[in-house]
């Protein structure tokens, strides 16, 4: 069974104005998928359906083996984790530790075995020396690791990150980028850095006007210049011819 | 008008507690009969942003000086006023452990000079009744002039009032009731300008985010009445209290009662010739309480303790030194493993 | 009020200090005795008064705070105590008992507001939170509290941000003029709901349960009943005898 099953599903925050028209998708365990889109074309939308955080959406929604309903999503919020593109919402607690101990605290764990986990999730983002550290005086390249240490002391087997990669400078980019390589978790990135994607994703969905344009390995997608053009986007830069000249 | 512990004694400060803690448990119940679990981020946030809107210089039209927000009529007018309650609490509460702005002891006070009035007269009574038939701009600016001007008045007649029962400050009643009124009435003027610009565009923007009165979730009729007398209740009391000790002459009472349980009272005089004598004494010698009996052995009267001050102070220093010596080793080692 | 610089630099002082040892509630009980001690000073008992600043003073070197920040950050209490004593002089029994009970109004508010200070130097907002909890405070207020302190930064940082980028367009405005004033702060506030969405929608994907459970920290019982208990003797000798004059009759003694 896929890790994430939505099928043709309908969405609008207002009445008439449909965000999301007869989406489809499917996530297979252990893969890692792209969503690009121009901006406003419904990425962050669609990314917030499986963790449940947007009601009154038509069709149907599995994520993590179970139906997307209030019931379910305690278990699924646990299995599924969610990167948010700013981590200053993502980190609302003063400290990197006790944010990262919340999760599995609100789970009801030991207080042992919440600082075991967190210092091994915190050893795997590279960060234990900064465990006490304010998360205000902490860098952008920090609070993004941090945010997704958050997400990582759960355990999920499913994580979606949107716009992972954004304001980050070139050296704490390539940094995130390693580190989602060397996840094994199901991974969905919903971004317009297409180098992210390119360096990251197996496969990828073109996302316009909130429907689904096009689905397809992300060599192959992404090497498409009339398609990418014609939906606002352009060429990663490492496929531009410009960018070639400095690598020689 | 944030008050400081020095302005009030710790009688009229455990009163003003009383009251606050009073109106604060009121409407953390209603919070959470309300089950508006979302609010609580909402009210976190909020906090922050007034505070961050108090660093705001508004210049006033008309005059070369500017002013100030203070923020709990529209915190009242955004959340409710029990929601608007509890973030002004917090809100006063970093205020004093971090700026200084307001004493520990005297939070209390302030909650209710500032919170409880502007939340609750202001937003309970001014802010609900007159948009209860609709907002119009009309009606939102009315209610934001008219409750902050209010609040602040009775804000301002309540620190008059805890200042003179604590026995602090030597003003007689009405000169210092002049001084305070005049000065507040001008600041809720501009302060209710102010709120009134922000909830008009809020208004323009996102009608929905104001609060209308409306009351939400269940069980509300039979809380919401006990709740109002809580509150009554708590006014009453600290209300009550402070009068009673407005009445006494000398209202320094757990002073005068903690020294006569002690058996070491520094022999109050009752009054009249005695207190001026004492006063005279005071003034003269700056050591009015030392004058204990092994003293005369040693020096003169009026230097004496002075020297045994600095000794005092220079040993501790000492001692506190050394300890830390001690004590620094390991903190080191950590300090340079952070950086 | 504060400008931003300043408020950002008063919140770097409530950061965590940690790893004294000394529980929060111990050293929150020891400040509100202490604070409770100096209020009840009688107004003309500067001689007793004066030997309360021995706390600040030990603590201050204990904890190595500057007393330079200390004095800038308890200046606002000062002003105040100021302005309400200035009238002491006038209207009190005569000039020189006014003085004088003005100077001790402004030397309490002063101390009063040292002991809060050191108080969050030593102790941190977070632990005093989370000892606040053990004592069954509000989660509610805690919450609140926690989420203020965590934001206060990033909207101070914003305001400052805006205030200059209006302050680069209108060169020599002093202030915000009256047409701005709405929509200024009413973008700042919709920007701030809108962050407390999204925080509230992390909070549910990390399942919020209406509390934040934090870490108990490693604090030492004894150390904590020590400092308690000696601070609680020392602050009761300081408030009831005249403890220096004492040692000054013992150091003659010794001399002798």
């Amino acid at each position: 069974m896929a890790d994430i099953e939505i099928t043709d599903v309908n969405f609008s925050y207002q009445k008439g104005r449909e965000v999301l028209h007869q989406i489809s998708l499917r996530v297979e365990h252990g893969r890692s998928v792209g969503i690009i889109g121009a901006n406003g074309a419904g990425k962050s939308t669609l990314l917030k359906l499986p963790v449940g955080l947007l009601d009154g959406y038509e069709g149907t929604i599995r994520a993590a083996g179970q139906a997307v309903e209030k019931k379910n999503l305690a278990q699924i919020r646990k299995k599924v984790g969610y990167v948010f593109q700013n981590p200053d919402s993502q980190l609302f607690l003063p400290t990197l530790y006790e944010d990262v101990a919340f999760g599995p605290r609100n789970y009801g764990y030991p207080e042992e075995q919440v600082r075991q986990k967190v210092m091994e999730v915190l050893e795997r983002v590279r960060m234990e020396h900064l465990k006490d550290r304010q998360i205000y005086r902490m860098s952008g390249g920090q609070k993004k690791l941090a945010s997704i240490a958050s997400v990582l002391s759960l355990d999920p087997e499913i994580i979606l990150l949107d716009e992972p990669t954004i304001a980050l400078d070139p050296k704490n980019r390539r940094n995130i980028i390693e580190m989602l390589n060397g996840m094994t978790e199901t991974k969905v990135i919903a971004s317009h850095d297409l180098d992210l994607i390119l360096d990251t994703c197996e496969e990828t969905v073109l996302l316009a006007e909130g429907s689904v344009i096009c689905r397809g390995k992300t060599e192959e997608l992404l090497t498409d210049p009339e398609l990418l053009e014609a939906y606002d986007m352009e060429l990663p830069l490492c496929m531009q011819g410009g960018r070639s000249r400095f690598r020689g | 008008m944030h008050m400081a512990d020095a302005l009030l004694s710790p009688a009229v400060a455990g009163t003003m507690y009383l009251g606050s803690a009073a109106a604060a448990g009121y409407s953390i119940r209603k919070l959470r009969s309300e089950k508006e679990e979302q609010k609580i981020p909402v009210m976190g946030v909020m906090g922050a942003f007034v505070f961050a809107a108090q660093m705001i210089n508004f210049s006033i039209p008309g005059t070369g000086s500017s002013g100030h927000m203070c923020g709990s009529m529209m915190l009242a007018a955004v959340l409710g006023p029990e929601a608007g309650f509890l973030t002004m609490i917090s809100v006063l509460l970093v205020q004093c452990l971090l700026f200084a702005d307001g004493g520990l002891l005297a939070l209390g006070a302030n909650i209710w000079n500032m919170a409880f009035y502007g939340c609750f007269v202001g937003g309970m009574v001014i802010w609900k009744r007159m948009t209860r038939n609709g907002m119009t701009r009309r009606t939102i600016a009315a209610a934001s002039v008219l409750g902050c001007v209010l609040t602040l008045q009775l804000g301002a007649f309540s620190v008059v009032l805890e200042t003179l029962a604590s026995g602090i400050t030597e003003l007689p009643f009405g000169v210092f009731l002049a001084a305070m009124q005049p000065i507040h009435l001008a600041i809720g003027v501009v302060e209710g300008l102010i709120t009134s610009a922000v909830l008009l565009f809020l208004y323009g923007t996102r009608p929905e985010l104001l609060w209308n009165g409306t009351e939400t979730g269940e069980g509300k009729s039979r809380l919401s009445r006990r709740g109002t007398l809580a509150v009554l209740a708590g006014m009453a009391v600290a209300i009550g209290g402070l009068l009673s000790l407005f009445a006494s002459a000398d209202p320094d009472g757990l002073e005068w009662s903690v020294e006569r349980t002690a058996g070491m009272a520094e022999i109050q005089p009752e009054g009249g010739v005695y207190a001026l004598a004492d006063r005279i004494r005071a003034a003269a010698s700056l050591l009015p309480d030392y004058t204990w009996k092994g003293g005369k052995a040693a020096g003169g009267t009026s230097v004496s303790g002075i020297v045994g001050g600095i000794a005092v102070a220079c040993v501790c220093m000492a001692v506190c030194f050394l300890l830390r010596r001690f004590r620094r080793k390991p903190g080191d080692q950590k300090n340079n493993e952070e950086t | 009020m504060k400008k931003p610089d300043r408020a950002l630099r008063d919140i770097h002082t409530a950061d965590d200090a940690g790893g004294n040892g000394i529980h929060p509630l111990a050293c929150l009980l020891v400040t509100i005795l202490y604070i409770l001690a100096v209020m009840s000073f009688q107004k003309y008992n500067m001689a007793g008064l004066a030997g309360m600043a021995l706390y600040i003073l030990i603590l201050c070197i204990w904890y190595d705070i500057s007393i330079l920040d200390m004095l800038r950050h308890i200046w606002p209490a000062f002003l105040l105590t100021a302005m309400i004593g200035i009238a002491n002089p006038i209207f009190d029994s005569t000039v020189s008992a006014g003085t004088l009970s003005m100077a001790t109004l402004i030397v309490k508010g002063c101390l009063c507001a040292a002991a809060a200070y050191i108080l969050i130097a030593q102790t941190g907002i977070r632990p005093l939170c989370s000892a606040l909890r053990t004592l069954h405070f509000p989660k509610e207020l805690i919450v609140v509290l926690l989420l203020m302190y965590r934001y206060l930064t990033a909207l101070v940082r914003e305001v400052k941000q805006m205030l200059t980028a209006y302050r680069l367009r209108t060169p020599g405005t002093k202030g915000l003029p009256f047409r701005t004033w709405g929509s200024f702060v009413g973008l700042l506030l919709l920007r701030s709901i809108d962050r407390a969405e999204e925080v509230y929608e992390s909070m549910q994907l990390r399942g919020f349960q209406g509390d934040f459970l934090l870490s108990p920290g490693s604090y030492s019982p004894v150390w904590s009943a020590v400092y308690t208990v000696l601070w609680g003797i020392a602050i009761f000798a300081l408030r009831f005898f005249p403890v220096f004059q004492m040692a000054e009759v013992l150091l003659w003694r010794i001399l002798k």
